[in-house]
């Protein structure tokens, strides 16, 4: 098979000797079928044993392996070398994410957040599994099935520049991932979780940039969960205005 | 040093890790139970799960029919005890899963979908189009955050069990984060770590699947039971080893030689593409060893055709399959058939315990993957594994509740403590300190390339000496291994050099067990004795730890209501 | 977890230039920017109207046929215009329409919207107007 060479530029970042982040680059020879993380292994194992990244599944659905390639969000396992031929490749740690060492973000802000929306199905009355499954039509199931979809790779975060001005905002994934629930027929916890993502640096934070859902690497849209999320609520919201009296 | 203290330590974030937290604090909410991995939870490999999990829930399906199944899947090594409580559990299990949200398919009326697979005789796979793995995963870690008293150390790397007069005590473990050795104390401790798929070289399993906890229970004392039995799936991706569901078959994909032949009529006629995976694996070789394979850049293939199922069927039941192909090999699966060959994908064998997840010893589970119960025997049915996850995380979760309601908490002293500082010297101020030697990703390369060329799916007793041979050698090169990279910050080098000693002591077992089994049973296939020897041969292999090679002996298969008959499809 | 000592994680600053990095940050930036002249041109709008109220309509129309008033208002017309296409897009993008087993795409919502403003308008006119 032909074999090219890719210039890749990596940031570089070790709190115990760099008081800054630096870029460092690599010849590293590659055939069609490689992709970016390929690349970072062979470095690693043949070049520099101390550049420092995540990975795992290297088939896109464990979600360890984001970076921004080239200023874009994306999966370093998920985007090819031959892609960018011809030009240096620039790899840097996912914006708006605090650096722990290299391309090694620290994400425990999302873990936070996604505690903070309690993604998990609330019921009044839990049925014992014994007696069965709680029935779900397929229009149920794909009410919410893209949301559910959401790999928490954290490419959303890194092209909201949104978070990036105020990382207070909640943020696309875990506004996807609350809309998940409340969405799910099976779910009774609406009236728990729209306060929370209605709060202040909830849903109506977002002003629609909708770069979100263009790096998603799963479809998932976060920026359509968001819309849809601020409409529920203030429909919800005209309804307890109209019908103070309960009327869900 | 700094340390920690949990009533159950888990060693592991998967699904049997997460599921034994749950049931842990379901069955005692004051339970203070921690969760170590060495990875964010979700990023378990237990997230790459595709074809989905079986349990009897149809009129049609019955325990038997599902216990038989596994059972002669297994070629009758299983236990079958383990089978029956297996089988019996299941559909518990699901529709647990299914009330915590996971999003399976569904049929019109409302009821789980369910799919047929490989080696079962009637449709009881139940799926989340094809990705219940990753479904199953995330609704185990969000439904986990319910619960205050599942304390999580996200990514800390457990180097060893700390033990004292043959009860464990808790684990030592490097907080990535800072690069300090740090003592976690547990009554009970809960492995639950996977697989080690990253000893071979083409292997379906992620980069973390190093064997971990199959070396921490075996270094401790816990032997290692029939390791010599490795699945080989029949359709992985030629270049990268990315897995293509068995659920493509089970929706009707054909498996196709270069004469467009659906050659399993001559291996499995009964069954075809819904044949067992050791069969499947090996029938795919036979033909490429015949030249009916396919040449390509990386080595013979076959085809897998889903051309004739249609774009909707493959939209609505297999978009991942689709996703993989179009991502990876740039086709789409409804116009072009999917280059396939076999490749290492799951560990039958593992730590030694019980259907409890109890090792024998005192304070020790595991479960999942990393355990061998006995449930799969010598070959692994499809969809089996991730109910397994539940069943037999659940039942050593409850388990090791139970045992440590009744025990107290360990102290941090001797000889725990001493034991952990021999730890920290071990890592920091040897292995880290180390000026000159070779480099870990080359021995780690070598390894590789030795179990796929010695170990891999047809085995022969010089073959499987010289694998002996060689991964021994291996061990005393790593002694001298360096690592690169000196700083304490999330340090990745000197992981994957602890997680190769890890491998290589793992990976020893393979061979030397292979090498003692004079017969072929399931995935284990020697071109030298190529028969089923029941009369020597029905019982479990042990290798246990020693200075020098591991020993190996052997225990009783128990044999319930299935008698051993010979095993055609 | 762990209190053991902490090396100084790499924080990044969002530069005053992000906007500029792709197309839909840009894209974005001057939907915000074109709000500003629609809040403009209402202000304009009230004023002239308070003209009419306090004064005649001469006044008002003379207002309004001021060169730099007409000038703006064509600017603010492209910017509104550009504002609403935007708009209608996301709409399309945030509740698409399925028909059958595809789902409709943003830019028939633009185009479905733009049309139907068209007509509206011209109805309007044709009420308020030439009626």
């Amino acid at each position: 098979m032909s074999q090219d060479v890719a210039t890749i530029r990596v940031t570089r970042y070790r709190p115990e000797k760099d008081s800054k982040p630096f870029f460092q680059e690599y010849k590293v020879p590659y055939r069609h079928d490689m992709v970016v993380l390929d690349a970072l292994n062979y470095i690693k194992a043949e070049i520099d044993g101390s550049l420092t990244y995540r990975w795992s599944c290297r088939m896109g659905v464990c979600g360890s392996c984001g970076a921004n390639i080239d200023g874009e969000p994306k999966l370093t396992c998920a985007s090819f070398l031959h892609d960018f031929k011809g030009r240096t490749i620039t790899i840097e740690p996912m914006t708006h994410f605090p650096v722990i060492k290299d391309l090694v973000v620290d994400m425990e802000d999302f873990m936070e957040k996604l505690v903070k929306i309690k993604p998990w199905i609330i019921r009044d009355k839990e049925t014992p599994p014994e007696q069965g499954e709680y029935k779900q039509s397929a229009q149920e199931l794909e009410r919410y099935s893209q949301f559910s979809s959401c790999i928490n790779c954290m490419l959303c975060y890194a092209a909201c520049p949104i978070y990036g001005l105020n990382e207070k905002f909640l943020g696309p994934a875990a506004t996807a991932l609350a809309y998940r629930y409340i969405e799910d027929s099976r779910d009774q916890g609406k009236d728990v979780r729209f306060p929370i993502v209605h709060e202040m640096e909830g849903v109506w934070e977002c002003t629609l940039v909708g770069e979100c859902s263009v790096v998603c690497p799963k479809g998932v849209d976060p920026m359509l969960a968001i819309q849809k999320t601020k409409i529920l609520g203030a429909t919800n919201a005209l309804k307890s205005l109209l019908m103070p009296r309960g009327g869900h | 040093m700094e340390h920690h203290s949990h009533d159950i330590v888990i060693v592991g974030g998967g699904a049997a890790g997460l599921r034994a937290a749950i049931a842990a604090v379901e069955l005692q909410p004051k339970m203070d139970v921690a969760v170590v991995s060495k990875v964010y939870p979700m990023r378990s490999h237990t997230v790459s799960a595709e074809g989905g999990m079986a349990a009897v829930t149809r009129e049609y399906d019955s325990f038997d029919s599902h216990a038989y199944d596994t059972i002669k899947g297994s070629d009758f090594l299983a236990d079958q005890d383990s089978v029956e409580f297996f089988v019996k559990e299941a559909p518990r299990e699901s529709y647990q899963l299914e009330h915590w949200g996971c999003p399976f398919s569904r049929d019109p009326d409302g009821r789980i979908s369910s799919r047929a697979f490989g080696g079962m005789s009637v449709k009881r796979t139940l799926f989340a189009t094809d990705k219940i793995g990753f479904h199953l995963l995330h609704t185990l870690f969000q439904t986990s955050l319910k619960y205050e008293n599942i304390h999580r150390y996200d990514e800390w790397f457990v180097t060893s069990l700390l033990v004292d007069k043959d009860r464990v005590e808790g684990v030592t473990a490097i907080e990535m984060r800072t690069g300090e050795l740090v003592t976690i104390l547990g009554k009970a401790v809960i492995i639950a770590t996977g697989g080690c798929g990253r000893i071979f070289q083409f292997t379906t399993n992620g980069w973390i699947k190093t064997g971990d906890g199959m070396a921490l229970a075996y270094r401790a004392g816990v032997p290692l039971k029939d390791m010599e039995m490795v699945q080989y799936h029949p359709t992985l991706l030629p270049n990268t080893g990315i897995l293509i569901t068995e659920a493509a078959r089970g929706e009707g994909g054909h498996l196709l030689n270069k004469d467009g032949e659906r050659f399993l009529k001559r291996y499995v006629p009964g069954k075809m593409e819904l044949g067992p995976r050791d069969i499947l694996s090996r029938a795919e070789m036979s033909e490429i060893n015949a030249g009916r394979g396919f040449d390509g850049p990386y080595g013979s293939y076959v085809n897998l055709d889903l051309t004739h199922l249609g774009e909707i069927t493959i939209e609505d039941k297999l978009p991942f399959v689709k996703e993989l192909a179009e991502k990876y090999l740039g086709i789409d699966p409804a116009h072009e058939p999917i280059p396939v060959r076999p490749g290492q994908h799951y560990m039958m064998g593992g730590v030694h315990t019980d259907m409890h997840g109890f090792t024998g010893m005192p304070g020790l589970y595991a479960a999942g993957e990393v355990a061998c119960v006995t449930m799969n025997g010598a070959n692994r049915l499809g969809s089996n594994s991730l109910t397994e996850c539940l069943v037999f995380g659940a039942a050593a979760g409850r388990a090791a509740a139970q045992y440590a309601m009744h025990e107290n908490s360990p102290s941090f002293g001797n000889p725990v403590q001493g034991e952990a500082m021999v730890e920290e010297k071990r890592i920091f101020d040897q292995l880290l300190k180390n000026e000159q030697g070779e480099k870990v990703s080359s021995i780690r390369t070598e390894m590789q390339n030795q179990m796929e060329k010695n170990v891999g799916i047809y085995r022969e007793e010089n073959r499987l000496k010289e694998a002996c041979r060689i991964v021994g050698e291996l061990k005393t090169r790593l002694k001298n291994g360096i690592v690169e990279d000196k700083d304490h910050v999330y340090n990745t080098e000197l992981v994957a050099s602890l997680e190769l000693d890890f491998m290589l002591d793992v990976a020893e077992t393979i061979p030397y067990s292979a090498l003692q089994r004079h017969e072929s049973r399931g995935a284990h296939y020697r071109t030298d004795y190529t028969k089923r020897d029941d009369a020597n041969f029905l019982k479990h292999s042990m290798a246990h730890k020693t200075t020098g090679p591991p020993r190996i002996d052997y225990s009783p298969v128990t044999i319930t209501r299935w008698k051993p008959e010979e095993r055609v499809y | 977890m762990g209190d053991a000592k902490r090396y100084p994680e790499l924080r990044r600053r969002l530069s005053y230039r992000w906007w500029t990095a792709n197309r839909h940050y840009t894209m974005y930036m001057v939907r915000e920017w074109t709000s500003l002249f629609v809040a403009l041109y209402s202000l304009m709008f009230i004023y002239g109207l308070s003209l009419w109220a306090t004064g005649s309509r001469a006044d008002f129309l003379n207002f309004l046929k001021n060169p730099a008033i007409i000038g703006f208002s064509l600017i603010a017309f492209v910017f509104t215009m550009y504002h609403a296409a935007t708009w209608f897009y996301l709409l399309g993008a945030v509740v698409p329409v399925k028909i059958g087993r595809s789902r409709t795409k943003p830019w028939q919502a633009l185009v479905l919207n733009i049309i139907l403003l068209i007509i509206i308008s011209f109805l309007a006119i044709w009420l308020v107007v030439l009626r």
